[in-house]
């Protein structure tokens, strides 16, 4: 099939590791702090802060029409050994609100904050998006107890920020709930 | 005017004093007697320094022996701790769970009696007879529920008491002593020597482990951790409490060297028993929503100088023994050791996901095998991890991590218990390569086999779907358009074989994401692409969760371009991208330069209508 054209194949494979490596070596010496204000800071700390404003002011209103949150950090996450990172907070909400009754509530608060709502399908039961922010919650059933799970996470990942990121320890998203 | 004996509200259960939580315990005092069963070893089996002689040298070896065996009742004395703890925290998960079924019923009949004083408000006479039979009920249901409380308390006493019994005997020097030497005492090496004879067969080492006593599994675990912890047919819970040990046993020696004293292996060391303590705080107090319980987090393997220092770990949420549908998901490369906290997030999003609607889940993130890695800092160091990641291009990493995840699976085979377990194993970037050799080349003992973001379903051998030896229509594959990484697959000697999602492999192709486009300035971009597989709200995930749980994905064509065609494409289009963001760079150049020159212009302009007053 692709036998007919083995060096371009070579030439093409060759190509994208050298991309990838220099994407690589690029990512490990980047100055982050050329991005966006603050030394150390750059995507990651931009993200953190549009994320952690957006749950601060939604997450008093949001979690009352699901139950109970106990823990809720929000971290980042690095994708493999890639040097991207997701920031994310997840809170688990023990027998919730029934989804029926809280649904329509909740994509209610997502909207007044200014959150796009919408519905990915299989795996969340509500989704709002506003800039680099997703919140989604999801219904679940057990033979033991049910569950709401509340995501809060950033939608693209951010590059360059190592040593912010390992300074940077989790925020106690239920502060804000107090 | 009737009176109607209505029971009084049961009132709520005192809560626990022990939780689940209290395995910490049992794992400190583990860690606590590995290490000293270590410094045993190390004194049973040095004497006196070389190059000493004459009554020194006499004196030092009988004092080393001395010490070794005073050491010895140490760890005889935890042996029978530990034991009694173990019991003990099997117990309180048992209480706990019953704790929560009584005040469930309790809860229940409270419920009851509320609803009863409200139809004997609003009754008439002719009512009384039914509300007297439902009160002679609820009375009985309530004397009923008040004997199993007392009993329950009762059972939580008992096993407090068998606790402090068992620790009593072996609270001081005299009865470790005893305890090291009394007849009937685990022989550790020889349970060693019959664990070696067994080979690599699973099922054998499983149907060995379940002869011995609880008191000779505790001994081994206590004397050979690295041992019982990665040993394919363990019990998984038994897997983890050696592994755990382990673990605790080397954060408290290399966290107790100053930072400045580690040596780089030490560090490198440290860095990895961080990483699995990291990734096995991931699920924190949540709740498996089958059980009731905190989640149940297993590491399956602990190896942390395996494969040269890269390390080798499994994190697993969910008991994989005794739940219905077990995932194992083979990360790719750049991932060793020291990823895996990212590697069991994907692994607890999708538990979470799938866990639950009936069906109970497990899924384990196993970096068991040494994929290519790629630590920034060695990236001169050639060669060292500038040649481990340079081996991305060759299969031999895949080969060997084939045989090994093989191994692994039989091992979960072999300790499931009840009903079989559907077994998925999901193979991402390097790591479906991996599991496609796992599958040709070692007969993958799994249900389902799905490659997502693959560079090639496994060498020369593998043409279609069928080659890799899984039930007819169980090998999944999905990539992201966007992601380079699937556009790698071909045929021929070069490469990592066969891109899985051509329509002509033949497996089942599910959507993906497609990705955002890229260029060679937001290379992020295409990296993200090929990692977003797990991302919360993916369509990759629900389809993986699908699969996990047995259950047929979204199904879509497989792909009629090549994939190397693809990369080709991108090639092309990114060449014309990059000339045509030079053209413009060069113009804005120029219309800078044009500009300024102009401004010169005016300037000097300027310059001799003040210099000329006319």
């Amino acid at each position: 099939m692709v036998t007919r054209l083995p060096m371009l194949d070579l030439v093409a494979r060759i190509g994208l590791g050298i991309v990838t490596l220099v994407w690589l070596l690029t990512s490990c010496s980047s100055s982050s702090s050329e991005v966006d204000g603050g030394p150390g800071g750059g995507e990651a700390q931009a993200a953190k802060r549009e994320m952690d404003a957006l749950a601060e002011k939604l997450l008093p209103d949001l979690v009352p029409r699901l139950g109970e949150v106990t823990e809720m950090d929000a971290e980042f996450v690095e994708r493999g050994g890639y040097g991207l990172y997701d920031y994310r907070a997840s809170a688990q909400v023990l027998r919730p609100a029934p989804r029926r009754e809280a649904l329509a509530e909740v994509e209610r608060v997502l909207e007044e904050h200014g959150l796009t709502v919408e519905s990915p399908g299989e795996t969340s039961d509500v989704t709002g998006t506003l800039g680099n922010v997703r919140v989604s919650v999801v219904w679940m059933s057990g033979d033991a107890v049910d569950t709401a799970d509340l995501t809060v996470n950033t939608l693209r990942p951010a590059s360059g920020d190592d040593d912010y990121v390992a300074d940077t320890g989790p925020t106690d998203y239920t502060t804000y709930l107090r | 005017m009737t009176t109607i004996t209505v029971p009084a509200k049961v009132p709520a259960l005192e809560p626990m004093e022990a939780t689940p939580a209290a395995s910490a315990v049992t794992t400190s005092l583990r860690g606590g007697a590995i290490a000293a069963g270590d410094v045993c070893d190390t004194m049973r089996a040095k004497g006196a320094p070389p190059g000493w002689t004459g009554d020194a040298s006499i004196a030092a070896d009988h004092a080393m022996t001395r010490f070794g065996r005073e050491t010895d009742a140490v760890v005889a004395a935890l042996e029978k701790a530990v034991l009694a703890c173990d019991v003990y925290v099997d117990q309180v998960v048992r209480l706990t769970k019953e704790h929560a079924d009584l005040e469930s019923d309790r809860g229940e009949l409270n419920n009851a009696i509320d609803a009863l004083m409200a139809d004997i408000d609003a009754s008439t006479g002719d009512d009384v007879p039914a509300l007297e039979a439902r009160a002679q009920q609820l009375l009985e249901r309530s004397r009923h529920l008040t004997d199993q409380i007392a009993a329950f308390w009762q059972r939580v006493r008992d096993a407090e008491d068998r606790l402090v019994r068992a620790l009593g005997a072996v609270d001081d020097v005299s009865e470790g002593r005893s305890a090291a030497t009394r007849d009937g005492r685990a022989d550790t090496a020889a349970l060693r020597r019959e664990l070696a004879a067994l080979g690599r067969d699973a099922t054998a080492v499983n149907a060995w482990w379940a002869s011995l006593s609880p008191a000779e599994r505790e001994a081994l675990k206590i004397s050979d951790p690295d041992l019982v912890g990665n040993t394919n047919g363990i019990p998984t819970g038994d897997r983890d409490e050696a592994n755990r040990g382990s673990l605790d046993r080397d954060l408290d020696r290399l966290r107790g060297l100053p930072a400045d004293e580690r040596s780089d292996a030490e560090q490198a060391l440290l860095d990895r028993a961080e990483a699995a303590e990291q990734a096995l705080a991931i699920p924190g107090s949540k709740v498996d929503r089958t059980t009731g319980l905190p989640v149940d987090v297993n590491l399956l393997v602990y190896q942390p100088g395996a494969f040269g220092g890269d390390g080798a770990v499994a994190v697993g949420f969910g008991d994989p023994d005794t739940a219905d549908n077990t995932a194992v998901i083979v990360p790719g490369i750049t991932n060793d050791g020291t990823t895996i906290p990212t590697n069991a997030e994907d692994a607890f999003r999708l538990f979470e996901r799938s866990n639950g609607a009936g069906e109970s889940s497990a899924t384990i993130a196993w970096m068991g095998y040494d994929a290519p890695s790629w630590r920034p800092q060695d990236a001169l160091d050639w060669p060292g991890d500038g040649l481990d990641m340079g081996s991305v291009v060759r299969e031999d990493k895949a080969v060997a991590g084939g045989a090994l995840l093989a191994d692994f699976v039989d091992g979960l085979r072999a300790t499931d218990e009840g009903d079989r377990s559907h077994l998925s194993v999901i193979g991402h970037s390097y790591g479906s390569t991996t599991a496609s050799h796992a599958a040709h080349g070692h007969g993958l003992a799994a249900d389902s086999l799905t490659l997502i973001g693959s560079p090639g379903a496994g060498g020369d051998a593998v043409d279609h779907a069928r080659d890799l030896g899984m039930p007819a229509g169980r090998v999944y594959a999905g990539a992201a358009d966007n992601d380079f990484v699937s556009w790698l697959g071909r045929d021929g000697d070069l490469g990592m074989g066969q891109d899985p999602t051509q329509a002509t492999f033949g497996a089942t192709r599910f959507p993906v994401d497609p990705g955002v486009e890229f260029h060679a300035e937001t290379i992020e971009e295409g990296v993200a692409n090929h990692t977003s597989y797990f991302d919360e709200g993916s369509a990759s995930l629900g389809n993986l969760v699908a699969i996990t749980r047995g259950d047929e994905p979204t199904v879509i064509s497989g792909r009629t371009e090549a994939a190397n065609d693809m990369a080709l494409d991108w090639a092309r289009d990114e060449a014309v991208h990059q000339v045509e963001k030079e053209i413009e760079a060069t113009r804005q150049e120029i219309e800078r330069g044009v500009e300024q020159t102009r401004e010169w212009g005016r300037d000097r302009w300027q310059d001799v209508q003040d210099a000329w007053p006319w």
